[in-house]
């Protein structure tokens, strides 16, 4: 009995693990002879849960959004396209899990992700193994750059933002860094570091700490920061419930009066609304912005739709954009082959809300992207 | 004075986890089942004080159906455990807990989203004194830790009735070396 249900066992594994290799993208026909309609099939993956979850659940809203518009534009041309959500936890280990689920289970070859870096990092490894093709719009971590042949983001690298961190804070004689343990966090840490070494080796950094990654009580390390004779302080978190709550037992310390230095985790309108007061005049060094009138008009309509795009910022909303416009229509070109859609993605050129023309000349990140620096005043970033 | 400060925020990290202990070690004392699901029961009664807070109840009522909403899970819960802790299959009990704290969490996730609650949106009302300060909250952590410490020392050392309950037996070398019987 027990050698026949190991059997039954071994058989059922033995399908799962085939049905897996199907090196065809997912693509199922349907519809009469006349009007044969191809979906294809596009997954995703973001932080759904979690102290990243903003930025899953914004993007979430930006593409099914877009996605309804890109289905009627397309409704003519037989060709369709759903997304197969699945959460990274922006997390490496879950976004690995979410990978496997949406390649051996939904046997999906383009991905729109991950989110966050850790996420990314995950599951970079297997992408060439499962001939899998992502374009991520969020992921900025430098040492995404040349891992994969089949992974390309939108975002700047962190390396940029690293440098105009590192600038900002050259400024100062003294200065103290506090960093969550997070993939991105510690990246950003090391470029702002190696710019303050090779370009202000005159400020010296009294207080260089870490914190374990989602930690909500912050207050001895914010009591040693407010004891330190720093003039300036970079703050280094994810952006959400840990950037909120460190602000706030800031906050709690009256006589704090140290520069505030901040990157994307400061943009966040909860962040700010968290602490007005103590982050007036605080500098944020992050993406460019998408001036834009369309394009805030086109978001108007999103959050009137779908809900508040408060956390993710103009940048990322357009990356969101981009990376489902791009890979949906390379998906109809190249009839969903992963193969061609990487060739087009390393060599192509594309138009889109971030630039009106960018490339990715068979590197990772986006060429011509930089940073922007930003002051919040009166409760709001302003482009300076 | 940093120093000061950091035992201050540490005493009231502490008394929240003392609070939570003495929840843990009284049901172990009793059942010699630990009920490791008191997290998520506790998380539930906080769910339930910021639901309701939100939908506009004042903060004492909030607090008394938060209370209230966790014991009752608690209550529900010994009916889950009874026939493990009767039969002294003790595995079998805590792992029936640790189920049953992860199937609320979900629920929880669920009910109220991934994100991380805020019951105060702006920064909390601060106490300070000599270049340290305390949030209002931490210092009423702090009191209520003492009395808790107080009247369980009364409870357990000095009423006959705490000497011979359950949870008081393991402190009979704290009552000798207070001169109890």
């Amino acid at each position: 009995m027990t050698k026949k249900i190991v059997s039954i066992l071994l058989g059922l594994t033995t399908l799962l693990a085939l049905a897996g290799c199907d090196g065809e993208t997912d693509v199922k026909t349907s519809g009469s002879g006349s009007t044969e309609v191809k979906t294809y099939r596009i997954g995703t993956i973001g932080p759904l849960s979690g102290d990243a979850a903003s930025y899953g659940i914004e993007t979430q809203r930006i593409m099914d959004y877009r996605l309804a518009e890109i289905n009627k534009e397309y409704a003519n041309k037989g060709a369709k396209f759903e997304l197969v959500y699945e959460d990274g936890k922006c997390d490496g280990a879950a976004a690995a899990a979410a990978f496997q689920k949406l390649t051996d289970v939904d046997g999906i070859k383009l991905i729109i992700g991950g989110g966050c870096s850790s996420e990314t990092l995950g599951f970079l490894p297997m992408l060439e193994d499962k001939g899998v093709v992502a374009l991520s719009f969020l992921s900025s971590n430098p040492e995404l750059e040349g891992k994969s042949k089949n992974f390309f983001t939108l975002s700047y690298s962190d390396s940029l933002v690293g440098a105009g961190l590192g600038s900002e804070l050259g400024k100062y004689k003294k200065v103290d860094l506090i960093t969550e343990q997070n993939d991105y966090n510690i990246a950003l840490r090391k470029v702002t570091l190696d710019t303050l070494a090779k370009n202000s080796p005159d400020t010296q950094i009294v207080l260089d700490e870490t914190f374990p990654k989602g930690s909500t009580d912050l207050r001895d390390l914010l009591a040693k920061v407010n004891a330190s004779d720093a003039e300036a302080i970079l703050i280094n978190a994810n952006p959400g419930v840990t950037t909120i709550a460190l602000v706030k037992q800031l906050a709690e310390i009256k006589d704090f009066n140290k520069k505030i230095i901040g990157q994307v985790g400061l943009m966040g309108q909860d962040a700010i609304d968290a602490a007005p007061s103590l982050l007036e005049g605080a500098i944020v060094v992050d993406a460019p912005n998408i001036k834009n009138k369309d394009f805030e008009d086109y978001l108007k309509k999103i959050t009137d739709a779908k809900g508040p795009l408060d956390n993710i910022g103009p940048y990322y909303a357009g990356t969101s954009l981009d990376c489902l416009n791009i890979m949906t229509s390379l998906a109809a070109k190249e009839d969903g082959d992963p193969q061609k859609v990487r060739d087009d993605l390393a060599t192509g050129t594309f138009s889109g809300w971030i630039a009106p023309s960018y490339s990715f000349n068979g590197k990772t990140f986006v060429r011509g992207v930089g940073y922007a620096k930003y002051v919040i005043k009166n409760g709001k970033t302003v482009l300076q | 004075m940093l120093i000061v400060q950091i035992f201050i925020n540490s005493l009231v990290i502490g008394t929240q986890v003392l609070l939570l202990a003495a929840g843990l070690y009284l049901i172990q004392a009793v059942t010699k089942t630990y009920h490791i699901a008191l997290g998520a029961i506790a998380t539930a009664g906080a769910y339930t004080y910021y639901a309701l807070y939100e939908a506009g109840l004042s903060g004492w009522l909030c607090l008394v159906a938060g209370l209230a909403g966790a014991g009752l899970i608690c209550w529900l819960s010994f009916f889950l455990l009874r026939k493990y802790i009767n039969a002294s299959q003790d595995l079998l009990a805590l792992l029936s807990s640790l189920t049953l704290g992860v199937a609320m969490e979900a629920l929880m996730g669920i009910i109220f989203g991934p994100e991380g609650r805020f019951l105060v949106k702006g920064v909390l009302p601060v106490y300070e004194w000599a270049g340290l300060h305390i949030t209002q909250v931490g210092l009423w952590t702090i009191i209520l830790g003492v009395v808790t410490a107080a009247a369980s020392y009364v409870f357990f050392i000095s009423i006959t009735l705490g000497q011979n309950h359950p949870c008081g037996i393991p402190a009979s070398s704290l009552r000798s070396y207070h001169g109890h019987r």
